[in-house]
């Protein structure tokens, strides 16, 4: 029987800037089907990894696999599979909604009979629906999320990934935010996402993986990181032990 | 400065007015000792160029009449064309929202702060024509006519007063329209403005007969109270005080008026949320390069500010083009070339805010595009402005020379490609905001991009002459693209 293919598989990953090694010697793996967690101190190397991932950076040396598929050597397929939502909003104010959406299924190919119901959907799950139809320029930041993570899922990703996608969010858009990762890995999908909030982190992620200085310092379930240490050790805790050490 | 900054007594006007000038000094490029030199060449040039026009004219000194209708028009003149740079400025006052919100919140009167930044403003609306003017003055001076002196400090009155009245109808804008619509209302005003100065100023060669039957006129006017500002130049005591305590009474108004207008809602517009406004119903379907296509005129379409500033960029280059390809006569390749300069104009401007400034650049590097589909959905929203102004100069020629109406276009789109390359090649990414700051830091691209469109013009008038010069005059703007290519920056990726 084959083993099943991950979502992400990162091999001696590399990337330096300037003489500054962002990321060195990086393996990942990330399963199918579940939320993960990276997390690491501020310049650990989170954002750099990601971008490499979704092709925004060309790595210095390396491997990556998006289900099966090799980003390196074909990143317009690995491309379609993903879904990329940094904490800056990637829109465009003068566009509606409704445009918006319509102008991520073109880039992504999907035909307009199934990106139109879903982009309905998406308006309508995420409270957007009655705004559809104007600019996006007087949003607040809230709404600007909201309507970038309808762009991000309205080509149906299986690879959702999240740079600190509750920055600036009040607690119901949050609360929006987490419940549609969780829906979309019921339906199937894997999101990766960065956070400082170690109480999401915690609460919404199969596996966790900590990075320091551009490596992984820890990676696996919370009972599975937690082992060795006093019962009730709490993430932060975990964290601060290893992203300091 | 910081010493400078010491000796003022903290929170006082000049303390803040010293404050500004050190940011915004720091803000610039450059070093201390290149700054230092720049004070001073600006310091030296008009003395050295007052003595020496003394010193060439000192047998036979061609003293000005000193008529009052002259001074007074030029005057007039300037106070126009300087309301028009002061109306630019004053809207930009509240750009750096933060550092204006950190001194409102201080206990200091707002009138002060705006003082402040009002000194700014008229401080870089006059310094310009203080420069042009000071050498004037000073050989005056020299040949005798100390009255003469006094002009500088009417130069600067008129600067006060232009920048006294760019606050005022600023202020009564917002009140009438609301930020937003004043802003564009600002805008289009700014352009109509700055448009009849400028075909004013070209009054001598569109109509040299009006405009000496205008200067005839000015000549042989009565003496009235507007006169005060020419007479102040003169040096006469009286409407000198006059026209210096109007200016600073006005200032002293204005700077009331907009500190009420500052506590009560931001300067800066783009801090407002803004009036919600309806959409078309999206269309979903089409291929990538459609819906980039699309949404890059969109975009385009969608901002009048930038619309505004293009269209006072065309406005300013028509009476300019027209001297250079009309010579006095109107002939079917002579508008040819002109389109061709005018359309890769546009085309130039447009590639940059889609090529340069694009919102969102990593959404579309992360979109599964093919190589270069990107580019060429944008490059064909940037052309396609252009090649509609030039068709529409085109359809006026067709019937007077069909083959310069034929060779226009392709020209055109010759010069809008090939400008937008540069601007590919040279310009880094930057917010589309920096539109009307993008050369500020590359004269250089400034000047080839004059040279190449106007190299291309060349080429379009010598093929309809018909001469073989014109394949000489190809080696121009092909050399030239060559160069930038070659000396383009390279990413560090």
């Amino acid at each position: 029987m084959h083993a099943p293919i991950p979502a992400l598989h990162i091999r001696g990953l590399a990337k330096a800037f300037e003489g500054f090694q962002a990321v060195k010697d990086l393996d990942l793996l990330v399963p199918a089907g579940q939320i993960y967690a990276l997390l690491g101190p501020n310049g650990a190397g989170k954002t750099t990894t990601l971008r490499m991932v979704t092709g925004l950076a060309r790595p210095d040396a390396g491997e990556i696999s998006v289900f099966g598929v090799d980003a390196l050597a074909d990143p317009i397929e690995a491309k379609r599979l993903i879904a990329w939502l940094p904490d800056e909003p990637l829109l465009y104010d003068k566009l509606t909604p409704n445009e918006y959406l319509a102008f991520i299924a073109g880039l992504w190919g999907v035909p307009a009979a199934e990106a139109e119901p879903r982009a309905e959907a998406l308006l309508q799950r995420l409270t957007l629906w009655d705004k559809r139809d104007i600019r996006c320029e007087g949003f607040s930041r809230g709404m600007k999320q909201k309507v970038a993570l309808a762009g991000a899922l309205i080509h149906s990703p299986r690879l959702l990934i999240l740079d600190e996608p509750l920055t600036g969010l009040d607690a119901a858009a949050a609360r929006a935010v987490k419940d549609i990762l969780l829906e979309h890995v019921a339906a199937g999908g894997t999101v990766i996402l960065t956070t400082h909030i170690l109480e999401v982190a915690e609460r919404i992620a199969q596996r966790i993986g900590i990075i320091r200085a551009g490596r992984l310092v820890a990676e696996g379930t919370m009972a599975e990181l937690a082992v060795g240490r006093a019962e009730g050790t709490t993430l932060e805790q975990l964290f601060l032990e290893l992203a300091d050490a | 400065m910081s010493s400078l900054i010491a000796l003022a007594r903290p929170a006082s006007l000049p303390w803040l007015v010293l404050h500004d000038v050190r940011v915004k000094a720091r803000g610039r490029e450059g070093g201390r000792v290149g700054r230092m030199i720049a004070i001073g060449v600006l310091a030296i040039l008009p003395v050295i160029g007052g003595a020496a026009m003394a010193w060439r004219t000192r047998a036979a000194p061609m003293l000005p009449v000193g008529s009052l209708g002259y001074v007074g028009a030029v005057l007039a003149g300037m106070l126009l064309v300087m309301l028009s740079s002061a109306y630019a400025h004053v809207l930009r006052l509240g750009r750096d929202r933060g550092e204006l919100e950190l001194l409102l919140t201080a206990p200091v009167p707002v009138t002060r702060v705006v003082a402040a930044r009002v000194a700014g403003v008229q401080a870089i609306v006059a310094l310009p024509f203080l420069m042009l003017s000071a050498p004037f003055f000073l050989f005056c001076a020299l040949m005798g006519r100390g009255g003469w002196l006094a002009g500088p400090l009417v130069v600067i009155a008129v600067a006060v007063t232009a920048t006294a009245l760019a606050l005022l109808i600023a202020t009564g804008l917002d009140r009438l329209l609301g930020p937003r619509r004043a802003k564009l209302a600002a805008q289009v005003a700014g352009i109509i403005l700055a448009a009849t100065v400028f075909g004013l100023g070209q009054a001598p060669n569109f109509a040299p007969d009006w405009f000496d039957a205008q200067l005839k006129l000015l000549s042989h006017r009565p003496s009235a109270p507007l006169d005060w500002p020419a007479q102040a130049v003169f040096g006469q005591p009286l409407p000198l005080i006059a026209v210096l305590g109007l200016a600073f009474a006005a200032a002293a108004l204005s700077a009331r008026v907009a500190a009420g207008r500052l506590e009560a809602a931001p300067v800066d517009s783009d801090a407002l949320p803004a009036t919600p406004k309806q959409g078309r119903r999206a269309r979903f379907g089409g291929s990538a390069f459609k819906v980039l296509y699309g949404k890059e005129l969109k975009l385009l379409g969608r901002d009048p500010e930038l619309i505004s500033q293009i269209g006072q960029q065309l406005v300013f280059m028509v009476p300019i083009l027209a001297l250079i390809f009309t010579d006095g006569q109107i002939t079917p390749q002579r508008l040819a070339a002109a389109g061709v300069f005018l359309g890769g104009t546009l085309a130039s401007s447009l590639a940059w805010l889609v090529l340069c400034a694009e919102d969102a650049p990593d959404l579309i590097a992360a979109a599964p595009l093919r190589r270069g589909v990107a580019t060429r959905a944008k490059l064909a929203a940037a052309l396609t402005p252009p090649m509609l102004l030039v068709s529409a100069l085109a359809l006026l020629v067709l019937f007077r020379s069909p083959i310069a109406a034929a060779l226009m276009l392709p020209m055109a789109l010759l010069a809008g490609l090939a400008s937008a390359a540069m601007q590919a090649w040279t310009q880094p990414p930057a917010r589309r905001s920096a539109f009307r700051k993008r050369y500020r830091s590359s004269l250089l691209m400034a000047l080839g991009e004059f040279i190449l469109l106007g190299s291309l013009a060349a080429v379009t008038r010598l093929l309809l002459v018909p001469s073989w010069w014109a394949l000489a005059a190809f080696a121009v703007p092909a050399l030239l693209l060559a160069g930038v290519w070659w000396f383009r920056p390279r990413p560090a990726e």
